[in-house]
């Protein structure tokens, strides 16, 4: 197996917490656990079958990569591992095996392999797959059509949908705290707010995270749904509802924060974050799509590399 | 070239979640519930997410008020779609026109329930 360097695809400034990239992978499971747990206790197997299903596709999409690309073997670093749970916790419990086969391999082969693996894809691996799916099968997405035959004795119309639909009178009678609590519709580890609240903080805590995009992303989310609410409370939800419904934790936590796709200064970090934040809640309120998580960190992705120029300092 | 460890123990763990994934897909084939919880009607005017369960233990609807097709409630209702196709058949209304006047009607008919399309069809 070829240890050469065919491409550095890297460029400073550099961002390090000192820890190996396989412990700051596996910390990153860790934290995104408690969500994907209360995924598989409330919808059961259909919900561990996809998150095992996706964990073991997406590293089995990398150790092919691997050995075609003659590259030496990765798995071992618990990228490709997180990449799998993380896309996992975005679908519905009810997601068929073959949108698994095909989300993890857009993830892993077309979002990070082609680019020249861990630490040189401009965008999301997880974001990249989602958009694909979200642009392609929408229906398979759609939680309002795939959790039809649950019934936990809580509100199961998706709340971002009856939010675009029906206005903010549709959705005053979800309690936020519940929604905070995980009693919603949506991705199977994206709904339990306080577990990935939780699981962010630890990752801010051990500096695996950069908690200045987490902040300015939800402060971006929050500022904005606020001015589309005094504008119009009828149609506009409060801003606290944007914070707890949707991908919004998730992506705060796990998904813009991502290393080789997100700015690593201060300035632009903030910009990244906010610029993420306020595209979301456009995207919810006035673009086409339920939730704008997806399509607003892929955006910033894209803008990623001049952010970094914007007054830089080697750290 | 022997393998790093932490290859071999990802290769372990990559197998055991394939395995899981699979028997959890081949044995454990998912099950849609007796009388459907709720239904999404799928139109090209926006979908209708149509709480079937709601209507007959909050509003007390009978099986009889829609699924008109039956004698008693001990039969069990045939689906809507089975008779009312998506185009015009001699058999009976189309589905959107059968839906329409069935949902529109019991609304304006009961006094509560959306009867505009706003109100049930989402964007």
């Amino acid at each position: 197996m070829s240890e050469q360097k065919l491409l550095i695809g890297a460029h400073a400034p550099f961002w390090h917490t000192g820890d190996s990239i396989t412990k700051k992978n596996l910390n990153l499971i860790i934290a995104a656990l408690p969500a994907a747990i209360y995924g598989i206790w409330m919808y059961g197997m259909p919900a561990l079958r996809v998150l095992t299903l996706s964990v073991g596709c997406a590293m089995l999409w990398e150790l092919i990569m691997n050995l075609i690309m003659k590259r030496p073997i990765s798995i071992g670093d618990a990228s490709a591992a997180f990449i799998g749970l993380v896309f996992g916790m975005m679908l519905p419990a009810t997601a068929p095996f073959w949108i698994i086969l095909v989300g993890t391999f857009i993830a892993i082969v077309v979002g990070k392999q082609i680019y020249g693996g861990i630490g040189c894809n401009p965008f999301n691996p997880v974001l990249v797959a989602m958009a694909m799916l979200l642009l392609s099968w929408k229906d398979v997405i759609d939680f309002n059509a795939a959790l039809v035959n649950y019934d936990f004795g809580f509100n199961m119309f998706y709340p971002l949908s009856a939010v675009k639909s029906f206005g903010a009178s549709a959705v005053s009678n979800y309690n936020l705290h519940s929604l905070f609590m995980g009693k919603q519709a949506g991705g199977i580890g994206a709904v339990f707010g306080i577990g990935l609240l939780i699981g962010g903080v630890y990752l801010i805590l051990r500096g695996y995270i950069k908690w200045e995009i987490s902040l300015s992303f939800l402060l971006g989310i929050y500022i904005t749904a606020y001015l589309f609410h005094i504008h119009n409370p009828e149609k506009y939800a409060i801003p606290l509802f944007h914070i707890v419904t949707g991908y919004t934790l998730l992506g705060a936590f796990f998904l813009a924060p991502e290393d080789s796709s997100s700015p690593v200064n201060l300035i632009p970090k903030i910009i990244y974050g906010a610029g993420a934040g306020v595209l979301i809640v456009l995207i919810r309120n006035i673009g086409a799509f339920v939730d704008g998580t997806v399509f607003a960190i892929l955006i910033m992705n894209v803008a990623n590399p001049m952010f970094d120029k914007i007054r830089p300092k080697v750290l | 070239m022997g393998m790093k460890r932490g290859n071999v123990i990802a290769l372990v763990i990559m197998g055991i979640c394939i395995i899981i994934g699979i028997i959890g897909y081949a044995a454990f084939p998912t099950k849609n519930p007796e009388k459907p919880i709720r239904i999404m009607l799928m139109t090209t005017a926006g979908n209708v997410l149509f709480d079937h369960k709601a209507h007959f233990t909050d509003y007390g609807a009978e099986c009889m008020d829609c699924h008109h097709d039956i004698s008693d409630d001990t039969e069990r209702p045939e689906a809507c779609s089975k008779c009312h196709l998506p185009q015009e058949s001699e058999e009976a209304p189309k589905r959107a026109v059968a839906f329409h006047k069935q949902c529109i009607g019991c609304h304006e008919d009961q006094g509560m329930g959306p009867t505009d399309c706003s109100g049930c069809h989402l964007r």
